[in-house]
């Protein structure tokens, strides 16, 4: 700028050369050229224009800079001059200074009007003559901070109008009186009072019912500083001009704080829901009559909430059929913590579905297993899961009506009851029943008159749209059966029990069915029979089926009876038991007993129904197979032994559900066994005997010959002494064998090292054979859990065989080492060996090589044994030759046997 | 050595005859039995006693069993002999100290006695 000043020729303008310019304007300039603050100066007469850098900003862009420069004020300042002109003029009058403050004063600038804000002072500027000879404007322009102002301005004004138009009431009341400071328009109409009766007075002094329920809440907000909220909070209230009332309120107290902390008053936020509370309340009233109507209801309801079927109502009539005695043991909880019972059976499933889908279930004849009074009892319900919904369509719950027909199915049940012992005594005919089947009569006795529905009427063969009656129905019958069915329903009456008949009718086309009906008298108050209603049911089938099965089942009685068997069924469920008479007899019980579980459980050996039968039990539930051995006590009678063997079956959902089996007497077998065992003992003895003084005889013998040098004695002697541990095998193998069979072989488990074992069999053996045994030991410390005596039996027996078997080789091969959790024994020998094809019987009982019989005499029980043996101990034994290559035998045991439980 | 006296119990007498010569021939007296009625009549306290179990009219084990229960003849160690392999748990169910397989073999019979013999005399 002040390039440009001094760069303008002055020397054309009424300034003249800036050198001639006075020196109080010169001191002015200076003073405005060097400020950073936005300064102007109208001098002289001519009131020219002089400004600074900092006040271009102000001029814009393509506005009055440069040319303002020099210029006269009132060509530079048209738009404005009205405005500044007065102020120049009052200046350069003599008033010192003019200051105004945000002033708006539009500008020409930007190539438009602008309405600009400043703010600014007018000072005098004094010549060298002391006279007034300019203006000095210090200015800015507050343009920005103005409007910011008025918009700030604007969204409080804003801001207050929609507190006013909120529909929430609010009001401020402040001080420990609680004077309303301000409340907006719907507090005022919550309340029904006029601003002038609530502003500036204690809010219980404008409404005092109210003081009651929330004066000390309030009070409570002030006093601890922590808000309070109120949800549908009742407030007894007068107005509208009608009595007091009560109504329903959310709201907030919100304690307010001033700068410093402390509480001063207290904001209320209050929301008027009366409407909605009443509505709800209306809602609560009529769920109160609908429960008292389920109440009411002689059909069982109960009605369950939430997906997880929160029990909320139920009647007696559910109750007693849950088997439940008192509403307080079910409601608020489950139906599943209350039924624990139908897990398994589909109700939690079908509830589950219901309340997904929303869409009604419905079951007839439908089977419950519940228990009552501590016991799993079976039911029968026609039952409709219904789902409950609320006023926006989803469901909240699903409400449970049945009808029991237990006593009706049972009824029906009663008819196919000796079907169904037949069926589950083996038979996998089924007996077509359904309850579609089922035609219904009510037969008033008086007139003779019949009513029944179309299946009565289809039961005999009659068209549906045909009128039948109690005549019709008679003539149906096959002569033979008339009487006795009418024979029949006279005793029902005259007894006064219900009427069961079983009768071929005659169709019209000539068809014979078998009809079967159960019926219920009725009687008037002086005892006549009125009526009898009841059901039919067509069991041709049935009666076929039975008759097959009657057949079969007669055939397997038979067989029982011959084999002297008993047989059961047992309901694993409920354990109730169906047995035949030779049970009732095993277990020492009158014939024609109804046998219990515990009748049976009772009998058994303590022992044996702790150790044995009880365990079976178990594992069958598992296993499917039931299989026991064990001592029945009778009292009176010596223990007698049994063998139980049977099979579970399962249900659908994979649960055991019955258990058919039979049981035999095995006293006598068992008797037989012992007196086996006894013999096999004698036997034992007597063969062993002699033996041991011939061996005795003959080591005494061998050992005076050597003394004496009789050295052809020795050696015939020591021949002998051979041929007698020979014939001492032989026999320790019958017996053996006789133990394998018997199941008597018994192992006695103990830790032993494996290797040691190998190493003294070894040099046992090298005592009595002229071949090399070659030990090759992997691993050396092969502790293992086994019967060490048997185990050296089966290392025994390889090793006699390789050397037996094996004439024109010069050695043996043992070798040991441990694979995997298994130590292994194998023996080779460079011998015969067998063909592939013989090499799975080797292991058999009485295996020999036809063609071996005279070169190698024994009874070929070795294997077999050994084989026994090591399966026992839960290991594997094989074999790996070639016909004329040799031999390898093998065996494993597991080093880890304590669990094998032999 | 006079005081070495075996008491042997079995029904067979030729075991009873070998058993004698072998027990002789190594310096032991030797009384014999066919079923150990004289045990508890005897005026001898014997230093050993090999008992057969089956017997012809008796259990050898209870007559184990008697002397184990006897003041007479508790101390006295009893070696169990049978041809069957279950006397093992036989021997140890009545008490009896040790037990041999018939048929043995002269070695194991005097090896064994001769384990039951060395602290008797001390």
């Amino acid at each position: 700028m002040s390039a440009l000043m001094r760069g303008t020729d002055w020397s054309h303008t009424s300034m003249g050369p800036i050198e001639n310019w006075p020196q109080s304007l010169k001191t002015t300039l200076g003073i405005l050229l060097h400020s950073r603050f936005p300064m102007f100066l109208f001098w002289g007469p001519e009131l020219l224009c002089f400004y600074n850098d900092a006040f271009v900003p102000s001029l814009g862009k393509d506005g009055k800079h440069p040319h303002a420069l020099g210029s006269k004020a009132q060509d530079v300042w048209p738009e404005m001059w009205t405005t500044i002109y007065p102020m120049i003029l009052e200046v350069m009058k003599g008033n010192k200074a003019i200051w105004s403050k945000d002033q708006l004063i539009p500008i020409y600038r930007n190539g438009t009007i602008e309405d600009a804000y400043w703010t600014y002072s007018y000072s005098q500027v004094f010549d060298e003559e002391n006279s007034i000879a300019g203006v000095f404007v210090a200015v800015a322009e507050t343009t920005a901070e103005v409007r910011m102002i008025k918009e700030l301005e604007e969204s409080e004004n804003q801001y207050r109008n929609m507190i006013a138009q909120t529909p929430v009431g609010i009001a401020v009341l402040k001080g420990p009186d609680l004077v309303v400071e301000t409340a907006n328009e719907f507090y005022l109409q919550i309340v029904d009072k006029k601003s002038e009766q609530m502003i500036g007075r204690p809010l219980f002094s404008s409404l005092p019912e109210v003081a009651g329920s929330v004066e000390g809440l309030l009070q409570g907000v002030m006093a601890s500083g922590q808000p309070y909220q109120g949800n549908e909070f009742p407030v007894s209230m007068r107005r509208f001009g009608k009595d007091e009332k009560m109504a329903y309120f959310n709201f907030t107290y919100q304690p307010l704080r001033e700068k410093d902390g402390v509480i001063s008053g207290v904001i209320v936020v209050v929301n008027e829901v009366t409407d909605i509370v009443l509505a709800k309340h209306h809602a609560e009233e009529s769920q109160q009559r609908f429960s008292e109507y389920v109440k009411a209801s002689p059909m069982p309801i109960g009605i369950y909430i939430g997906r997880d079927m929160r029990i909320q109502t139920v009647n007696d009539a559910i109750l007693k059929a849950w088997g439940r005695k008192n509403e307080s043991e079910v409601l608020g909880k489950t139906f599943r913590e209350v039924l624990p019972e139908l897990e398994g059976q589909p109700f939690f499933k079908l509830l589950e579905d219901v309340y997904t889908t929303g869409v009604a279930f419905h079951s007839d004849n439908h089977r419950v297993d519940l228990v009552h009074d501590g016991e799993l009892r079976t039911f029968y319900f026609n039952f409709t899961y219904t789902p409950l919904r609320d006023k926006d369509g989803n469901v909240y719950g699903v409400m449970n009506t049945a009808l029991d027909i237990t006593d009706l199915v049972v009824a029906k049940k009663q008819l196919e009851r000796s079907q169904q012992e037949l069926l589950t005594a083996g038979s996998r005919l089924s007996l077509a029943m359904d309850a579609g089947r089922l035609g219904s009569y009510d037969l008033d006795l008086l007139t003779g008159k019949m009513e029944c529905n179309t299946q009565c009427k289809i039961n005999f063969g009659w068209k549906i749209n045909s009128a039948f009656d109690f005549d019709d129905l008679l003539q149906s019958i096959v002569e033979e059966d008339r009487n006795d069915m009418l024979a029949r329903l006279n005793k029902s009456l005259e007894t006064r029990s219900d009427f069961n008949a079983e009768y071929r009718v005659k169709w019209p086309d000539d068809s014979i069915h078998w009809i079967r009906t159960y019926g219920k008298p009725s009687y008037n108050e002086s005892g006549s029979a009125m009526r009898v209603a009841g059901i039919t049911i067509d069991i041709t089938e049935s009666k076929l089926a039975v008759q097959k099965i009657e057949e079969s089942e007669r055939r397997l009685n038979m067989t029982l009876e011959y084999t002297q068997t008993a047989s059961f069924d047992l309901d694993l469920q409920t354990r109730a038991l169906i047995a035949n008479n030779r049970m009732a007899e095993i277990f020492g019980y009158e014939p024609g007993t109804k046998l219990t579980f515990e009748n049976l459980r009772s009998r058994f050996h303590p022992d044996d129904r702790e150790g044995i039968v009880e365990p079976a039990y178990e594992r069958a539930m598992t296993s499917g197979n039931y299989f026991y051995e064990a001592r029945v006590l009778v009292p009176g009678s010596s223990p007698r032994w049994i063998r139980t063997q049977g099979k579970v079956t399962y249900n659908d959902r994979q649960q055991p559900f019955h258990m058919l089996g039979t049981v035999m007497d095995i006293t006598a077998e068992k008797n037989e066994q012992r007196r086996k065992d006894e013999f096999m003992g004698i036997v034992t003895h007597e063969l062993k005997t002699p033996l041991t003084s011939v061996k005795a005889f003959t080591q005494f013998l061998h050992q005076r010959s050597v003394i004496s040098g009789d050295q052809q004695s020795a050696a015939l002697l020591s021949k002998m002494e051979k041929q007698v541990e020979r014939l001492n095998v032989l026999i320790e193998d019958l017996l053996d064998v006789t133990k394998v069979e018997g199941g008597k072989m018994k192992f006695q488990l103990a830790a032993f090292n494996f290797n040691m074992l190998v190493q003294e069999i070894c040099a046992e053996m090298r005592l009595i054979t002229t071949k090399k045994i070659i030990l090759e030991e992997k691993d050396l410390n092969g502790v293992i859990v086994g019967d060490k005596y048997r185990t050296g039996q089966v290392i025994t027996n390889f090793l006699s065989n390789a050397i037996k078997y094996s004439p024109g080789a010069d050695r043996v091969v043992v070798r040991v080492f441990e694979a995997g959790n298994e130590m292994i024994c194998e023996v080779q020998d460079f011998g015969i060996g067998i063909g592939k094809e013989n090499q799975s019987k080797l292991f058999q009982r009485f295996y020999r090589e036809i063609d071996d019989v005279v070169t190698f005499p024994g009874l070929g029980l070795g294997l077999y044994i050994s084989s026994e043996i090591i399966k026992r101990q839960n290991g594997r034994i094989w074999v790996d030759s070639e016909k004329g290559e040799g031999s390898i035998f093998g065996f494993s045991l597991p080093i880890n046997l304590e669990r094998s439980g032999q | 050595m006079a005081n070495k006296i075996i008491y042997v119990v079995d029904d067979d007498s030729s075991i009873l005859e070998i058993l004698s010569i072998i027990l002789k021939d190594n310096g032991y007296e030797v009384v014999v039995s066919s079923d150990g009625s004289s045990l508890q009549t005897l005026d001898i306290v014997p230093s050993l006693i090999i008992l057969d179990i089956r017997l012809a009219n008796i259990d050898g084990s209870q007559i184990c069993r008697k002397c184990k229960e006897s003041e007479k003849l508790s101390s006295v160690p009893v070696i169990l002999v049978s041809a069957n392999l279950d006397g093992k748990e036989i021997a140890q169910a009545c008490g009896a100290d040790d037990f041999l397989a018939k048929p043995f073999a002269l070695k194991e019979i005097l090896q064994l006695t001769e384990k039951y013999m060395v602290p008797q005399e001390q």
